[in-house]
């Protein structure tokens, strides 16, 4: 009895080896991938593969193919050794064109495959991403680590509201709510963020400049975010670092006629100012005007995207957690007539170690 | 009696919590969100918490059935029913265990298969799987428990994990509260109570434990892990997911592992399956036991000999079950044998017992 559990258990550690096996020094790891608009309703693909080697060394190579589906590409991409690993996939481009036609069809594919992962950062990339991937900038760490930093960076540090494959998907299926992405350029010899692309669905339809972005970060949800610089009325200038929103929606009325009200309270440090001395008064003046401008452009802001037919700032899901029954078809015809109000208070917290 | 109630046979009455709760939790914690959602949205969380609450009911009805002379369901099923009916209704309830062992058993080497080895056939980590429960078998009810105990022990610490997707959730996604009809909160419990089934072993390990009377709130404590377990992974999943995403998302626990960071593995679902055999494992076994005690009373078969015939059945049954549908509508139907035993079978025994004591005193 006990000699046969011994074969039987042996036949077992026998029998594990019938997968097959992915070593991480032979298996070509793909961080960075970019789809643009192909030939014929195609897509095309471009991967940047990194290989380790035994000298510690990190080869960089990038790879092009077209193709109907994204799992398509991993056959057209000949020259790749195989089997290629989406696992350490960080981050994912789209050219315009491709963002306005539709992402979903490259998305399918890494939210059904269980071995990507969903923190990977998506971007619209303004022209071609495939361009950009393939151009050889001066990145020590290569491009797709760069990349990575640089959204989350300007996510943790900067005006960049939280993004990443899953909350775009979150977002893509949720009702009352849309889709955005980081819109990155390439400017001369180096790769910056120039905006935020707005979604409609799975497909691109308008874009937030830097400016336009701070705002809506803002407005958003609480965040910390970075640097600001105010233009006063009296013509001087001053910025506002580590500018923290705490924002609160009410909506009333939901499933009649919404009444939306925003309320903002925002704390900032004066981090520089142009003119001479800083007094109490200034910084009065610098906290009315920067309410002011607040009010302003997040009003233009929603307007923006009452005409797009969008809505980013999921005002549609903040009135279904507020009403009872709430009913979305009527909420959908009334949004681009919606009237909102928005309070900004500013409180100005410190202003560095000089007065 | 036939249970001469050897000492060494039985385990100390606290640890029925553990068989109670091993036995509850499986691979449905995996999934069991968006089944619910479907019914009742962003109140699923209310659902877990009454269906909870109803297995608290069921399990008081258990201790009233099993009364106070150390009996197990099939001697009364014997006693009450004689050995014709009472034999077919024991024979019924080995069925529905080896149901409950063969979904289990199936539905984990499908997650294994569809995260991990795509390549690997179904048969290889099932024998894997079922010589080791033949080995625990063969130590006894006391190595069975044993497995449960550390079957909750050691992956425990898998709760934590929830923080991760938290850090990406919005919360009012669970406002308002109480938006949904009376029948929406019906359909979402009879989903729910698939979650639950497994408590039902208690009808089997009761002559087991060391003062039986004593252990109902270590019963109850089992029952209150696993709704407490369950609230959790439901309010994260209802938070965590928008409501159409839910629904798309096979295994929502599995996907939000996604959003656990580790500096030394990429993918932590990798760990989190690994660990999972761990809380399949007592499943198995404790289903698996109890068919055994039914073929040891009904059909006189000794339990050893008779635990590889059952082994080799489920073994054919996964063998068979091939595709995402079929496992679907096993899914299904054990959730409605579950569903019936509980909420009719449990209740008619219940009353007739009461009943019958009076009587016959």
């Amino acid at each position: 009895m006990k000699k046969r559990l011994a074969v039987s258990l042996m036949l077992c550690l026998l029998l594990t080896s019938c997968v097959s096996t992915e070593i991480i020094d032979e298996v070509p790891v793909v961080f960075i991938a970019g789809f643009d608009k192909g030939s014929e309703g195609k897509i095309k693909g471009t991967i940047s593969l990194q290989r380790f080697k035994p000298n510690q060394e990190v080869e960089t190579r990038t790879f092009q193919a077209e193709a109907h589906t994204s799992k398509g590409l991993r056959n057209k991409l000949s020259g790749v050794p195989k089997p290629i690993t989406i696992g350490k996939m960080a981050v994912m481009l789209f050219g315009e064109e491709e963002a306005e036609k539709g992402v979903l069809r490259v998305l399918d594919s890494f939210l059904r495959d269980p071995a990507s992962g969903r923190l990977m950062y998506i971007g619209v990339v303004e022209g071609s991403a495939g361009d950009l991937i393939t151009e050889e900038f001066e990145y020590l760490q290569g491009i797709g680590p760069f990349l990575q930093i640089l959204i989350r960076q300007s996510i943790e540090y900067g005006n960049m509201p939280q993004n990443n494959l899953h909350l775009f998907d979150y977002k893509y299926y949720g009702k009352g709510m849309d889709p955005y992405m980081p819109l990155l350029k390439k400017n001369e010899d180096e790769i910056i963020v120039s905006g935020l692309a707005l979604f409609k669905g799975e497909k691109m339809v308008g874009e937030l400049d830097l400016e336009e972005m701070f705002m809506f970060t803002l407005i958003n949800k609480n965040h910390k975010a970075g640097l600001f610089e105010v233009a006063l009325s009296d013509g001087n200038f001053a910025t506002l670092h580590k500018v923290k929103s705490h924002v609160d929606y009410t909506i009333d009325n939901g499933n009649t006629s919404p009444e939306v009200s925003i309320k903002v309270d925002i704390k900032a440090n004066i981090a520089q100012y142009t003119g001479d001395k800083l007094d109490d008064k200034i910084k009065k003046m610098i906290a009315k005007e920067f309410e002011e401008k607040i009010q302003k452009d997040s009003l233009k802001l929603i307007k923006k995207f009452q005409d797009l037919q969008i809505d980013p700032l999921a005002l549609g899901d903040r009135a279904r957690s507020q009403t009872r029954q709430f009913n979305f078809s009527n909420w959908e015809d009334q949004y681009t007539g919606l009237d909102i109000k928005i309070k900004p208070t500013v409180g100005i917290l410190e202003s560095g170690i000089i007065d | 009696m036939e249970n001469n109630r050897k000492k060494d046979l039985l385990v100390s009455s606290f640890l029925v919590m553990f068989i109670i709760h091993s036995n509850q939790v499986g691979v449905g914690i995996l999934g069991f969100p968006r089944y619910i959602t479907q019914y009742t949205e962003q109140d699923a969380w209310i659902v877990v918490i009454i269906t909870g609450l109803i297995f608290h009911v069921f399990v008081w009805m258990m201790y009233v059935i099993l009364g106070d002379d150390n009996e197990d369901i099939i001697d009364l099923h014997k006693k009450w029913f004689g050995s014709w009916i009472g034999g077919f209704l024991n024979i019924l309830f080995m069925l529905y265990m080896l149901l409950g062992a063969v979904i289990v058993l199936r539905t984990s080497i499908e997650v294994i298969q569809a995260w991990m080895f795509p390549e690997l056939q179904t048969w290889i980590p099932a024998i894997m799987y079922l010589l080791l429960t033949y080995y625990v078998l063969a130590g006894g009810f006391r190595t069975v428990v044993g497995v449960s105990f550390f079957g909750v022990i050691l992956p425990i610490w898998l709760i934590t994990t929830a923080v991760s997707p938290a850090k990406f959730s919005s919360f009012t996604n669970l406002l308002p509260v109480f938006d949904h009809s009376l029948k929406e909160f019906a359909m979402g419990i009879k989903q729910m109570t698939l979650s639950y089934l497994g408590a039902e072993i208690l009808l089997f390990a009761y002559p087991f434990l060391k003062n039986p009377k004593k252990s109902r709130i270590w019963a109850h404590l089992g029952i209150m892990g696993t709704t407490v377990i369950y609230l959790i992974v439901m309010v994260i999943s209802i938070a965590f997911y928008s409501d159409e995403q839910l629904q798309q998302t096979i295994w929502s626990t599995l996907v939000s592992w996604k959003m656990v960071e580790l500096p030394f593995v990429e993918r932590f679902e990798y760990i989190g399956i690994t660990f999972w055999c761990f809380v399949i494992f007592p499943n198995l076994c404790l289903y698996i036991w109890a068919a055994t005690r039914i073929g040891k009373k009904t059909l006189h078969i000794k339990q050893k000999h008779f635990s590889i015939v059952l082994l080799f059945l489920v073994f054919l049954a996964c063998v068979m079950i091939a595709t995402r549908e079929q496992i679907d509508m096993l899914n299904t139907v054990t959730a409605s044998i579950g569903t019936y035993f509980f909420y009719i079978y449990v209740p008619i025994i219940f009353l007739y017992s009461v009943i019958r004591r009076r009587v016959t005193r």
